[in-house]
């Protein structure tokens, strides 16, 4: 009886739109469909917390695991589109878990309200690899197909990241070995079971710097500058990049206002220098981009994913 | 090579002391939940540590560590019904010994246990963090798969009834890890059309729905008495007395925490493993072993020395390379991350004073452990006078609410409760429950494990016969196996 | 064919039947790129193995004509298993409740309802369980939604 009394309510506040100037009126929950401590989550902490200065109420976030985030993605599309749920996702994982698993929905189903941030994915060998850039890495597998040992996981944006090498250089034939998790392809080269992988430059970084990993390129459209001084693929001749962004999204049909609120208040924080200084002492970069130029990154994403995964015969 | 402690003295400042002694006494409380683990009750308080400085925050997560892990056995010997997953194969004495009348002497025993086992894990970390860092590292996909093929023919040679419904139990519980999404290729598997299959089935309402619900079945058909009757009130005397017999058990304390730290300094292995690992293996060498089960104290001993000292062999990795040991100190590197700092090798040279204060920490949370469980026992003996029905339905609702809280999913808690009658159903048709649920918290990474292995050997499986330390696991397994199905036909003749 | 042990014969069956079953839906599991063994390769080896063990239990359970039925459960007297019914049937009305009705109002009649039904009708039990059914919501609301921000049903 309480809940239906609540709806009514809401239903009254929210047809009468002077009402929804005082939006957000309660706090908002953010879905993170990772564990707390992943990439996804602290830039959504990170954000969430200093999003205060521009919102009456807080971000509160949830983790929602399972289902390579399908989970996370499927509490959002159920919850009421009022705003008050958000979906925190990058497209390596949403837009392809979707096509890999056959879930009936997308990234489409979703109302995209803008991009936040984005990271750096970067190419590692041990440290006693015999490797000094990423050219040579590439000569070898050349030379010795089947050999050279590349950690990935299967479907997820590191085995894409492969692909797209794959695509720009003819192909290649590295002996693949399922490994998800950042840590657990640091872990995995640490302890000498592969040679090779691409992991995001945040989990990377603590080992480059003691110098156990050596970072070739950076996996980048274009230089980092948290890393200037690394070069991408793209310089060292291979075409092939990844831009790691990190999205927003709330349910379909979202009143027009609420989502303007939103994306506003987002877009003074990412401005905010605190909230840059936060970002950036976990390698994030601060990367506002509004509505359509998301939907059009996801689109290419998306479009880049399918051709790969048919190419390589993941989907038929 | 001994760490810098100089940083630690934050430890023992005041406020930090009172916000520790809160964290052990709540991970202590949620520990002796059914439904609540330690994983959980971390993975909540990492954003509640975001407004505190690091290492109050950090040193307040280390003691709800200690606490929760330690807190398990309450549940597991009162009421048979495993807290927490570290706490499993201590039902299986502590719990006859409660029937008799001593549940205060197997709270005694665990709880020193417990102390004992972390003062352990303390030294591990102390003294030879960096050396044992290392060992986290030569365990490649061969020796993992190994070692789950090691657990699973130990806990199967153990089971007292049949060993053919034992391993038809694991084999379940492995088939039931099947389920959902597959952990490498993420291709969606035997989920019948249905949605709230594609997760698969999370070991928390599995592990809480089979034990607790069959128990408090179980307990029904004793409606109306109590529990269980104590012989005699639990005085300190008792204490001491429990304390003076630790020095018959001194190698099966020593061997099993060895078993907690190695375990636990493994990545991906914690104390869920180790403590029934380290009962096997007590009971294994033992002098008596049919006496497992019936109420042996050593059985206590071995099982919660063990998961305490994984409590520490689990952080040795996190603090030297920035890889967590379990499932619990990965969410701790969550509260690292919103604190700015990066886990990594440097850790101990950048945030060296950090790294002091949560070595301490777990020093300072251990004795706070024992002194507030101390207190407690008599107080919690007493919870056993409460009549089973007010105590089943709040043991419901705090299952409930654990199972919800894991994902914010209503489908974890149909799971529970159908677990629950599934679990119910087992135990009645003679089959042991402990195998299923251990095959399910194994089977994602047995798979994973071995598809690796079978990459890396060249899509093949030679790759294990280069690999001494994988073979030496199938070897034991393959023996233990053997002697217990002699000895099953034995039996039988 | 004289079936000594009831329990295990009707527990082979039982898992024989889910074997089929999976068998089944195995059909419906997409190889997409055949990597490392394929995601069918474990499953398949699981079901081969739970089949054959089904099978020696069932020839077991078949085979042992002399022994006494020892395996199988006491069915229990009536009014346990009128208990046992009760309980989980009222259980699984609360579970289906929750998303409904909220947590609070849903714990707090479920408590006292299971109480009163396992435990003394009198007027002053059901009092004693209002209050513990009270304070055991609350504190639960308490330590989760509002110290921990956990969205509860």
């Amino acid at each position: 009886m309480l809940k239906r009394l609540f709806t009514v309510l809401l239903a009254v506040f929210l047809a009468v739109p002077a009402f929804a100037e005082t939006w957000p009126e309660k706090p908002v929950q953010v879905v993170v469909p990772w564990n707390p401590g992943g990439s996804s989550d602290i830039s959504a902490r990170i954000v969430g917390d200093k999003i205060r200065k521009f919102l009456p109420k807080p971000f509160v976030i949830s983790n929602i695991t399972g289902a390579l985030g399908l989970n996370g993605a499927r509490q959002v599309l159920k919850a009421r589109p009022d705003g008050y749920t958000l979906l925190w996702e990058h497209p390596g994982n949403l837009a392809v878990a979707s096509m890999v698993t056959r879930a009936n929905f997308s990234w489409r189903d979703f109302d995209a309200l803008c991009t936040v941030v984005s990271s750096d994915m970067a190419m590692l060998v041990p440290k006693n690899s015999p490797f000094k850039d990423a050219r040579a890495v590439f000569d070898y597998i050349k030379k010795n197909p089947g050999k050279l040992r590349w950690s990935l996981s299967l479907n997820g944006v590191s085995h894409f990241a492969y692909l797209a090498m794959c695509k720009s250089l003819g192909q290649l034939d590295a002996k693949l070995i399922p490994t998800s998790g950042d840590k657990d392809r640091v872990v995995s080269l640490l302890s000498g079971t592969s040679d090779v992988t691409c992991v995001s430059y945040a989990a990377a970084r603590p080992y480059v710097e003691s110098g156990d990993l050596r970072l070739l390129a950076l996996v980048n459209s274009k230089r980092s500058d948290l890393a200037p001084d690394v070069p991408t693929l793209k310089e060292q001749g291979i075409d092939a990049a990844y831009d790691y962004r990190c999205s927003v999204f709330t349910g379909k049909n979202t009143p027009d206002n609420v989502k303007a609120i939103l994306i506003d208040a987002l877009k003074k924080t990412l401005e905010d220098p605190e909230t840059i200084e936060a970002l950036k002492a976990q390698m994030f970069h601060p990367d506002f981009q509004d509505t359509a130029a998301t939907i059009r990154n996801w689109e290419q994403d998306e479009a880049l994913y399918r051709t790969l995964a048919t190419e390589y015969k993941l989907l038929k | 090579m001994f760490l810098d402690l100089t940083g630690s003295s934050f430890v023992f400042e005041p406020l930090t002391l009172v916000v520790m002694l809160a964290g052990v006494f709540g991970g202590l409380v949620i520990g002796a939940i059914p439904g609540l683990t330690s994983t959980m009750a971390v993975a909540l308080l990492v954003p509640v540590t975001y407004g505190m400085e690091a290492h109050l925050g950090l040193a307040l997560l280390v003691a709800v560590y200690m606490g929760s892990i330690s807190g398990g056995l309450v549940a597991a010997s009162l009421l048979n019904i495993p807290g927490t997953p570290s706490s499993v194969a201590t039902t299986f004495d502590a719990y006859p010994m409660t029937k008799r009348g001593e549940g205060g002497k197997a709270l005694a025993y665990g709880v020193i246990a417990s102390f004992l086992g972390s003062m352990l894990g303390f030294v591990a970390l102390l003294l030879l963090a960096p050396v044992l860092g290392k060992f986290a590292l030569r365990f490649g996909p061969y020796e993992y798969f190994a070692l789950v093929v090691f657990t699973l023919t130990c806990i199967v040679s153990i089971s007292r009834k049949s060993l053919l419904k034992g391993a038809i139990s694991a084999l379940l519980g492995l088939f039931l890890a099947m389920v959902g999404l597959s952990e490498i290729d993420g291709i969606p598997r035997f989920v019948f059309g249905t949605d709230w299959l594609q997760s698969g089935f999370s070991v928390m309402p599995v592990l809480i729905g089979m034990f607790a619900v069959s128990q408090l079945l179980e307990d029904l058909s004793g409606l109306g008495k109590p529990l269980a009757v104590m012989k005699a009130d639990f005085s300190l005397k008792e204490f001491w007395q429990v304390g003076l017999r630790f020095r018959y058990s001194l190698w099966n304390l020593l061997r099993s925490s060895l078993i907690g730290i190695g375990i636990g300094i493994l990545p991906g292995t914690g104390s869920g493993l180790s403590n029934i690992l380290a009962y096997a293996q007590a009971k294994n060498s033992a002098k008596n072993p049919d006496s497992f089960g019936t109420g042996n104290p050593d059985g206590i001993i071995a099982s919660e020395s063990s998961n305490n000292a994984a409590t520490g062999g689990a952080l040795i990795p996190l603090l030297t390379l920035g890889i967590p040991g379990d499932a619990t100190t990965l969410m701790m590197i969550g509260a690292f991350m919103i604190h700015g700092v990066q886990p990594g090798p440097l850790l101990m040279r950048d945030h060296g004073d950090l790294v002091a204060v949560i070595i301490i920490a777990y020093l300072v949370s251990n004795f706070f452990m024992l002194f507030l469980q101390i207190n407690f026992i008599k107080v919690m003996i007493k919870a056993l006078k409460v009549p089973q029905s007010v105590l089943c339905p709040v043991i419901i609702t705090l299952c409930v609410v654990g199972s919800y809280a894991l994902n914010s999913s209503m489908t974890d808690v149909w799971v529970f409760f159908g677990m629950g009658i599934v679990g119910y159903g087992l135990v009645k048709t003679g089959f042991p429950l402990l195998p299923l649920v251990l095959g399910l918290i194994l089977g994602r990474m047995a798979e994973s494990q071995f598809r690796a292995a079978y990459s890396l050997g060249g899509d093949s499986l030679a790759g294990f016969l280069d690999r001494p330390i994988a073979l030496f696991f199938f070897a034991v397994a393959a023996l233990s196996l053997g002697l217990s199905l002699y000895s099953a036909a034995k039996r039988r003749a | 064919m004289h079936i000594a042990e009831k329990s295990d014969f009707c527990s082979s069956l039982i898992l024989l039947a889910l074997m089929g079953f999976c068998w089944n839906e195995s059909g419906n599991i997409d190889q997409g790129i055949n990597f490392a063994l394929g995601p069918l390769f474990f499953p398949y080896l699981l079901m081969g193995l739970i089949t054959l063990c089904s099978l020696i239990l069932l020839v077991r359970s078949v085979g042992r004509g002399r022994a006494p039925a020892s395996g199988g459960a006491a069915i229990a007297d009536r009014k346990t298993f009128f208990y046992r019914a009760a309980l989980l049937c009222l259980s699984a009305a609360y579970i289906l409740a929750l998303p409904l009705g909220g947590y609070a109002p849903c714990t707090f009649v479920y408590l006292v309802a299971a109480m009163t039904l396992l435990g003394k009708r009198a007027v002053k039990s059901l009092l004693i369980y209002g209050v513990i059914a009270l304070c055991m919501t609350c504190g639960v609301q308490y330590v989760f939604a509002d110290l921990l921000h956990l969205f509860l049903p």
